[in-house]
C-alpha cells in the first residue's frame, strides 16, 4: 500500500485546486518512461494521446475501436480512440501491470480510468487530507 | 487473457530520483503563475526543473530529442481558463 499526494493546479480564478494524480512508467519500445496520471474515478477508461502510442511500437488498427464523448451529447464533439494493452510499472510497489488504454489522435491528458486499472487496486480518495492511497489487491506476487 | 501482474525491480537511478519524494514535492511547490505558463501543454521534468513544454506531445518528444534527454517525468498541465470535468 503506498499513499500519493495530490497535484495542485490553477483554476480560471487563479485558486489552486488539488486532483488526485499518480506517475507511472509506461513500458514503450527501448524502456520505461514516466507519465503523470490523474486518477479519475468518474472515467469509464483510461486514455493518452496517440504519441504516447507511437512510442509503444504496435499496429493502430489492431486496437479495438471506441467512441469517446465527454460532456458536450453534440456528434461533431465524438472522438475515435483505439484500446491497446500496454505494460505500466508502478515504481512505488515495483509492480508491472498490462492495462488497457484508450489512445485519442488529439491533445488529450493522461488519465486513468476504472476499466483495467482500479482492478488491481482498491483506490482511496481522502479530500480533506489530499491524499489517495493505492492498496494493490493481487496477493500473489 | 490479460498478462499477470509481474514484479520488476528498478535499478536506474535516474527512473528512481524521477518518482522521488523530493521531485514530487518540488512540482506540488510550483506557484500558480508558473503552472499557469504552461497551461493547456504537456511539460517534462527532471532534476527539480521544468526542461521542455509544448502544446503537443510530440513536440514535446521532438524538443527532448533535440536536447538528447530521455528519461523525464511528463506531465499534462490544463488550461487554468477552463474547468475541468474529466
Amino acid at each position: 500500500m503506498f499513499t500519493k499526494d495530490w497535484t495542485p493546479f490553477t483554476m480560471p480564478t487563479g485558486e489552486t485546486i488539488y486532483r488526485p494524480t499518480i506517475k507511472v512508467f509506461v513500458k514503450e519500445v527501448t524502456d520505461f518512461y514516466l507519465y503523470r496520471f490523474l486518477v479519475d474515478s468518474g472515467a469509464d477508461l483510461l486514455m493518452a494521446p496517440y504519441s504516447l502510442f507511437c512510442k509503444l511500437g504496435k499496429k493502430w488498427e489492431d486496437g479495438e475501436k471506441r467512441f469517446l464523448r465527454g460532456i458536450s451529447p453534440k456528434e461533431e464533439c465524438i472522438v475515435e480512440g483505439r484500446v491497446h494493452d500496454v505494460d505500466i510499472l508502478i515504481g512505488e510497489i515495483s509492480v508491472q501491470i498490462n492495462i488497457s488504454i484508450c489512445f485519442v489522435k488529439e491533445n488529450v491528458p493522461f488519465i486513468l480510468g476504472r476499466e483495467s486499472f482500479f482492478n488491481y487496486f482498491i483506490i482511496t480518495f481522502d479530500k480533506p487530507a489530499k491524499k489517495t492511497t493505492f492498496a494493490f489487491v493481487d496477493t500473489s506476487i | 487473457m490479460r498478462k499477470p501482474p509481474i514484479k520488476v525491480e528498478l535499478k536506474d537511478k535516474e527512473l528512481l530520483e524521477l518518482i522521488s519524494e523530493e521531485e514530487e514535492r518540488w512540482f506540488n511547490s510550483l506557484s500558480a503563475e508558473e503552472l499557469a505558463k504552461h497551461g493547456g501543454k504537456y511539460i517534462a521534468t527532471k532534476n527539480r526543473q521544468i526542461i521542455a513544454s509544448s502544446e503537443s506531445l510530440g513536440g514535446l518528444y521532438r524538443q527532448l530529442e533535440v536536447k538528447g534527454i530521455q528519461k523525464v517525468c511528463i506531465s499534462y498541465i490544463d488550461d487554468p481558463r477552463l474547468v475541468v470535468i474529466y
